[in-house]
């Protein structure tokens, strides 16, 4: 999100850029992300669809796993009996395999199709 | 005196783990997946360093660094297979420019050779086309005809194809 503030997406001033695009001369489903998180922080949402249609679903990936991190982590350190905390992790951890599969499964399908 | 269980096993299986986690995640991105390798390798040998100090204390921590980091070395590996797929590929479309170019170059040569002349111009849906038939030995005849008439010029000094 530092990364997305920081860098304006009308001026394009990104230090990372396309390493596949650069090989291949090809563009691939993560080409314009950097630009999308940039506009989704700017509240520019039908911009950043442009840019990259699965721009905001890994964005929310990212930003729901932020509220996560910090809800669930103090949430762990309350819980004091073991078997309860062991359901919370095995939860938390099936739930973030379903979200990651869902926001980033057009890369997944690119890297297998790929080949 | 009590002695202290030895946590660092434990220690490189958290670190492992979370630094196999980012790899995962940098590794599925095409974009960057290549970059992934060296978190990759870091997270390898986190790993492995947390299993030759783990008794049985955080093995399970360590293991499941392990598995992450080789898939998501793998995963990012996999990417210079693609990489140099796509470099072929790329390569192909440029000979395939080459030849088609090398093919019209050859018919225009001909064309212009034999003296026909097809010039067809499409832009927003008007057409404009230029037809031109010369028989190359009838104008070397009007050329010489010319040059006689007018005597602009000596016969050695008009170019003949």
């Amino acid at each position: 999100m530092g990364y997305s503030g920081i860098f304006s997406p009308d001026e394009g001033n990104y230090p990372v850029v396309c390493v596949h695009e650069a090989v291949t001369g090809k563009p691939c489903p993560s080409c314009g992300l950097s630009h999308g998180f940039s506009l989704i922080v700017r509240g520019r949402l039908s911009e950043a669809i442009e840019w990259n249609s699965y721009s905001l679903r890994i964005f929310l990936f990212f930003f729901l796993q932020l509220l996560m991190r910090v809800g669930l982590s103090i949430w762990y350190i309350k819980i004091p009996a073991p078997a309860l905390r062991n359901n919370l992790i095995a939860a938390d951890s099936s739930v973030t395999v379903v979200m990651f599969l869902l926001a980033f499964w057009p890369m997944l399908r690119f890297l297998v199709t790929s080949f | 005196m009590e002695q202290k269980p030895d946590r660092s096993a434990q220690n490189f299986g958290i670190a492992a783990l979370v630094t196999g986690i980012i790899t995962f995640i940098l590794a599925v991105i095409p974009c960057i997946g290549v970059i992934a390798l060296i978190p990759g390798i870091i997270t390898i040998i986190l790993a492995v360093v947390g299993l030759t100090r783990s008794a049985t204390e955080g093995r399970g921590l360590v293991i499941a660094g392990l598995i992450i980091g080789v898939v998501a070395t793998m995963i990012s590996a996999s990417q210079l297979a693609i990489f140099s797929k796509g470099i072929g590929n790329r390569d192909n479309i440029v000979n395939e420019i080459r030849n088609a170019v090398e093919e019209v170059r050859t018919e225009i040569l001909d064309e212009i050779e034999s003296g026909d002349f097809s010039i067809r111009v499409e832009s927003g849906g008007d057409v404009v086309e230029i037809k031109s038939r010369i028989d190359p030995e009838k104008l070397e005849k009007k050329i010489e005809k010319l040059e006689k008439l007018e005597g602009i010029a000596e016969p050695d000094t008009v170019k003949k194809k």
